[in-house]
């Protein structure tokens, strides 16, 4: 594996689907909002718990809502 | 008259407090620290200065303890907003939130680089010694002060930045 190999996300993609606002799903998973801004904008790589928190939040798997690019 | 000013100033802040959302709180304790800081900065660099100009220039040293003084009152000011910041924290059971793993990342990383700057300014320290040309003990001072403010200010500044696109 390369190391430019970068971590994308559907996060904004699901959450516009289950129509969460950022807010809404920051609550959802106990974190600031800006957490997830910074998620869906790709400045901030979760953690696997956050990840796993916030797949079960909208109710999708890790795999389908966090990919390697 | 301004001592009632300061007060109400204070007392409207805190009031607000209880209206935040944890958005506005993380703002807002960004906001304190940076004041914080500022204050700290008064304070400390004010104290050191009428150490260093003591019995050099009297209006110099009035200048300077009016400044440490007012850096000393906005220190405390800074620890009776935080106490209050805790408080509705605490009140709103939002401390997870608040403590996320972005603001623990900010936080490693403001006193990670906070570690180097003050790093090399030891090291700085020891070259310039051997010029004697000021006081060790104000130096040493002086970047103690720097200890704490600047990963105040480093981590004041992650926890404003990188929040474009941001929806409702």
């Amino acid at each position: 594996m390369t190391a430019d190999v970068g971590l994308g996300n559907r996060l904004r993609e699901f959450r516009t689907r289950h129509k969460y606002t950022q807010a809404e799903l920051a609550e959802r998973v106990g974190v600031t909002r800006k957490t997830i801004n910074t998620v869906e904008n790709r400045v901030f790589i979760p953690s696997t718990l956050l990840a796993l928190k916030l797949a079960k939040a909208l109710d999708v798997s890790v795999e389908a809502l966090f990919y390697l690019e | 008259m301004n001592r009632r000013l300061l007060l109400g100033v204070l007392m409207n802040m805190m009031l607000n407090i209880a209206d935040m959302s944890v958005d506005e709180l993380v703002v807002f304790r960004a906001k304190i620290l940076l004041f914080g800081a500022l204050a700290f900065a008064l304070w400390q660099f004010g104290w050191i200065a009428t150490d260093a100009i003591a019995n050099t220039n009297q209006s110099a040293y009035g200048v300077a303890a009016i400044i440490t003084t007012l850096g000393a009152i906005g220190w405390v000011t800074t620890a009776i907003l935080l106490f209050k910041l805790n408080q509705k924290i605490k009140q709103a059971d939002v401390l997870p939130a608040m403590q996320d793993e972005l603001v623990l990342k900010n936080r490693s990383t403001a006193f990670f680089q906070s570690y180097f700057v003050l790093f090399g300014l030891v090291w700085l320290l020891i070259p310039v010694m051997d010029y004697g040309l000021f006081d060790i003990k104000l130096a040493v001072r002086t970047i103690a002060t720097l200890a704490i403010i600047i990963p105040m200010i480093l981590f004041s500044i992650y926890e404003l930045k990188n929040d474009s696109g941001a929806d409702e």
